[in-house]
């Protein structure tokens, strides 16, 4: 049973590839439908339901879309960019969405330790004066290439240990669920500003280059705060796509 | 170059964006002296300046000889995960609509392309600048189907979204995406920003509940007006 787990799951990663690389090579052009469920099912060996899932996942990325009774459909692309990574509003992390591409992903900690607190962390962090905070800045890389430095603050008080972790290897948000803290990333905000001396120096910029600034918190179920992150990102490695919708 | 976390500048320009949220220090309001502040922070004029700089890189001040640090206007919001018309986003300001066209236009192959459109579709297509206190903020381009939704005339200064849910057709989702764009001469006459300044733009495919093409819509932003916000809550 496990072998044959493996085997879908090869499947699954080489049907997602193949269609992938027809989007970017233009054997799928853009608007065109996609084969039917049950072809693509047929010619990669899968069953149904591992063809909806991944075709769930090539929506999510933004590669495709359905219509309901109509059809799956190659995502209309403005322009094409060589994306190393993709920002969605569904609340997935960066690094998720690049791993499915097959994009290597590398962290490196640039700076971590105890901060002091400011007003502007005990509003966003909703602590009060003896709580303690963890600053963890790091480098995000796809393939070697840095495309993004996050500024990390956490409450000491949901996670004493943090220190002990290496988190150029270790996932922060695999940790915090393993501590019991499952985080949901909240509304994210953008702008655009000047990278200044430091960020220009990470992102491999000159100073004054433009970048997108994100900001967010992350929130568990119960409405606890436990992160919050400004994060700077190059402008030309990423692909911000969003699904708008209309709410009466 | 700062190994350590949250230099002192930092913190300190941390604390002002905090009193500009809070309401302490109003939009227009002068800031206290960089000598004044050194005082209240008991810290360096150095270091006081370099917060402030921070400040103004970020847009949340601006300076001038003559008057100082003066906090600038908040940026405007748009939710870029909802569909929204510009007069919904913006509510506290009036907006002008300037340089407004509207024009009808058969897609040539070239530009269809370049849209993924259909070549041959009839379209209507309006141009016109978004402006609020005489600012001119946002330039619009788009591009509706003729056949699906007008039978009127159009002014172009609709609210487009509003327009077609008071017909019954409005859109209901739509695919966007965000990108920086450096202003051309035309972006940066109307706009009124240098040439080659990076603006903010918007582009996006809105369909209606059949899955039909609502609108294509470029929107081009100045980039420090303006704050996008995305957000899962709104996702149906």
């Amino acid at each position: 049973m496990k072998q044959k787990n493996e085997e879908t799951e090869m499947k699954k990663i080489r049907m997602s590839q193949q269609i992938r690389s027809f989007l970017e090579n233009g054997t799928y052009l853009p608007g065109s439908a996609l084969p039917s469920e049950r072809e693509m099912a047929e010619e990669y060996g899968i069953s149904r339901m591992a063809v909806k899932s991944v075709l769930k996942e090539l929506a999510e990325d933004g590669y495709i879309y359905r219509i309901q009774g109509k059809g799956t459909f190659v995502q209309k692309r403005i322009h094409e960019k060589t994306a190393l990574g993709v920002l969605s509003s569904d609340g997935r992390s960066f690094s998720e969405v690049m791993k499915r591409q097959g994009i290597h992903i590398e962290n490196r900690v640039i700076a971590k330790g105890e901060v002091p607190m400011t007003s502007l962390l005990k509003k966003r962090l909703q602590l009060e004066e003896p709580d303690e905070i963890y600053g963890l800045y790091r480098i995000r890389m796809g393939n070697g290439i840095p495309y993004a430095v996050e500024l990390t603050y956490l409450p000491l008080k949901y996670f004493p240990e943090v220190d002990k972790r290496d988190f150029a290897h270790v996932s922060l948000y695999s940790y915090m669920e393993a501590k019991g803290f499952g985080v949901k990333k909240g509304p994210q905000t953008m702008c655009v500003v000047p990278a200044d001396d430091y960020v220009a120096n990470y992102l491999e910029l000159e100073v004054g280059q433009p970048v997108y600034r994100f900001e967010f918190c992350g929130k568990t179920k119960k409405g606890e705060v436990v992160e919050y992150t400004e994060s700077y990102t190059r402008t030309d490695r990423t692909e911000i796509r969003i699904q708008a919708s209309f709410k009466r | 170059m700062r190994h350590k976390l949250l230099n002192l500048d930092e913190r300190v320009a941390q604390d002002l964006r905090i009193k500009i949220e809070e309401g302490d220090y109003q939009p227009g309001q002068i800031l206290p002296g960089e000598r004044e502040l050194a005082q209240i922070y008991g810290i360096q004029r150095n270091t006081i300046r370099k917060a402030l700089r921070r400040m103004i890189n970020a847009g949340m001040l601006k300076v001038n000889s003559r008057c100082g640090y003066t906090v600038a206007e908040p940026r405007y919001q748009i939710c870029v995960s909802k569909l929204m018309d510009m007069e919904d986003c913006i509510k506290n300001k009036v907006i002008v609509w300037k340089n407004v066209l509207v024009s009808q236009l058969v897609l040539q192959e070239e530009e269809a392309e370049k849209l993924q459109l259909n070549k041959g579709q009839e379209l209507i297509e309006i141009k016109r600048c978004a402006e609020a206190d005489g600012q001119p903020l946002c330039l619009e381009r788009w591009l509706l189907p003729k056949d699906r939704l007008y039978s009127c005339d159009l002014s172009g200064t609709e609210q487009i979204y509003a327009c077609g849910r008071s017909m019954g057709k409005g859109p209901v989702y739509a695919n966007q995406m965000l990108d920086i764009f450096y202003a051309g001469s035309e972006e940066s006459k109307i706009l009124e920003v240098e040439l080659l300044e990076p603006l903010v733009l918007l582009q996006g495919y809105s369909y209606d509940a059949s899955g039909i093409l609502f609108d294509y819509h470029e929107q081009l932003f100045r980039s420090d007006r303006f704050l996008f916000v995305a957000s899962e809550a709104d996702k149906n």
